[in-house]
């Protein structure tokens, strides 16, 4: 389980997380929904300890994230698909792979994992010795996913995947997250496109003005007159 | 025919002296944000090291390579913490590391005095004999330097491009927030390249202590040319660093061959300017170019 309780983060004098609480339990899907400038890309770089928390903890599995500098959190088991993708987009479709794989703890599986990636986007195969700043927006997209896999994480953090992509790469995209949770992952998944993120998602939170303002199951979120109405637009 | 040759060879010879004086000063800027003016007095102490060891130690001169490369690479490191530590930004270690420079030279001065110091010869076989092929004659030294310089820049270059230190340090550089959550110790990383890059200063010194006659200003006169090679040859990359100092090493030795040898020097530095104003990024791309937000 990944735990964020009580968390704050602040840039300077502004409060941009108020005593946020939420949970990513292992192999499901967790939704993180929420309209623009509410602070979910600040919450998941606070998560991922790319920024100072100013109040509360995030623990993975019992380990206490803030304890550890910041190269070694990915050992623990936290990966993150950042928002923008955030590629290494001078070195090679391989090389970032092998990027994803750095840590002591996934870099002796890295080639059976690469095997495993490559397997699940034969895209990136092809274009293995391309440099990724010259891949599409889509292929991109794939490579950060498959850059975070690459780190054989227990839970991933992803920043809007299908920002920027087709309607059909943007349905591929939901199909292989889904996926991911088979192989036990927990995904916290950020994004707009709220209609497709219920339909893979077991629970979310919604957070609004930098507090979490509503969570529930799929179900009970899918019910909710305030989603239906300002998410969904029904 | 054999003059063209001989200033090839030349050319070539001082191609090494000047790729693997700048190789090392190449990495710091390109990799770690430093500009280590110090890197002039880690090679010229190196220099006077073998000179002791050789002069007074009766030491091979070459041998002294198993001290100077040790020391280049200690130094390197200890900078290194320094610039982490206090974290000194790319034109604070410009600063810093001139007064290092000027603090080496007053040193290095008290200790040697400023009269000429020269291995004597007749224990300096490198630099009295010569490598014969044919019609061209090279100094033995130098082309042992230039061997030298072939091996440490191939081997930087293969270090960068193919081990996981090389990934990280050039990810880092690209990416630095993305290339930490994947596990990335840039700390750690730069005080391998730091070392690495120490390690052919002194490299350089013991080459040097072999090939001049040392005084505590001798340094001097080879920074120019060498930010020259270093600034042509794109940043951290090994290969840019030799193809740019075979152009300049070239462009000496013809000055010197067909022109004036007192010319050659600002020849090499003409050419610096001239190919600076048509492409100001170097002959050569630097190997990453740093992440724009």
């Amino acid at each position: 389980m990944l735990e964020i309780d009580g968390l704050g983060a602040a840039y300077g004098e502004a409060v941009v997380l108020r005593d946020v609480s939420l949970s990513v339990p292992a192999g499901r899907i967790t939704a993180l929904l929420g309209p623009n400038g509410a602070g979910k890309t600040t919450l998941v770089k606070a998560i991922a300890r790319l920024i100072p928390i100013s109040a509360g903890s995030v623990t993975l599995d019992g380990q206490d994230l803030q304890e550890l500098p910041i190269h070694r959190v990915v050992e623990v088991g936290l990966a993150v698909v950042p928002e923008g993708r955030r590629l290494f987009t001078q070195m090679t479709v391989e090389e970032n792979l092998q990027l994803g794989a750095f840590s002591k703890a996934s870099r002796p599986q890295a080639k059976t994992t690469m095997d495993l990636v490559y397997d699940r986007f034969p895209r990136l195969k092809e274009r293995s010795a391309q440099k990724a700043g010259t891949l599409s927006g889509g292929e991109q997209q794939m490579l950060a996913l498959g850059r975070g896999l690459m780190a054989k994480p227990h839970y991933l953090l992803m920043d809007e995947p299908s920002l920027g992509l087709s309607p059909l790469l943007t349905t591929q995209m939901f199909e292989l997250i889904s996926s991911i949770t088979e192989l036990g992952v927990g995904v916290l998944l950020v994004e707009q496109n709220v209609a497709k993120t219920l339909e893979i998602a077991d629970h979310g939170y919604v957070l609004e003005q930098g507090s979490i303002v509503q969570s529930g199951d799929r179900e009970e979120l899918l019910g909710s007159e305030r989603i239906r109405e300002a998410y969904l637009a029904l | 025919m054999t003059v063209l040759l001989q200033t090839l060879a030349t050319g070539v010879a001082l191609a090494g002296l000047y790729s693997i004086f700048a190789i090392g000063l190449s990495l710091g800027w390109g990799l770690l944000h430093t500009i280590n003016f110090a890197h002039f007095s880690f090679v010229l102490l190196s220099a006077y090291v073998t000179y002791e060891l050789s002069a007074t130690g009766g030491w091979d001169p070459l041998t002294t390579i198993v001290v100077t490369v040790p020391l280049g690479a200690l130094l390197g490191l200890g900078l290194q913490l320094f610039v982490t530590t206090f974290k000194i930004d790319v034109f604070g270690t410009l600063i810093v590391t001139f007064g290092l420079f000027l603090m080496f030279e007053a040193g290095m001065a008290m200790q040697w005095s400023a009269d000429l110091r020269r291995i004597p010869a007749e224990l300096n076989p490198y630099f009295t004999s010569a490598l014969v092929i044919g019609p061209i004659r090279v100094s033995m030294l130098l082309a042992i330097s230039t061997v030298m310089a072939l091996v440490t820049c191939l081997g930087v270059w293969w270090l960068l491009q193919h081990t996981a230190t090389g990934r990280g340090i050039r990810a880092f550089v690209q990416e630095p927030e993305m290339a930490a959550a994947f596990g990335v110790n840039y700390r750690s990383l730069a005080l391998v390249i730091a070392g690495i890059g120490g390690a052919t200063a002194g490299l350089t010194g013991t080459v040097l202590g072999m090939y001049l006659s040392l005084t505590p200003t001798i340094i001097e006169v080879w920074i120019a040319v060498v930010f020259a090679v270093v600034l042509l040859g794109g940043l951290a990359n090994p290969i840019g660093v030799m193809g740019s100092a075979f152009v300049i090493g070239m462009v000496e030795s013809v000055t010197r061959q067909f022109a004036d040898p007192a010319l050659a020097r600002l020849a090499a530095l003409v050419v610096l300017i001239i190919a600076l104003v048509f492409r100001p990024e170097g002959l050569f791309k630097r190997l990453v170019e740093e992440a724009r937000e």
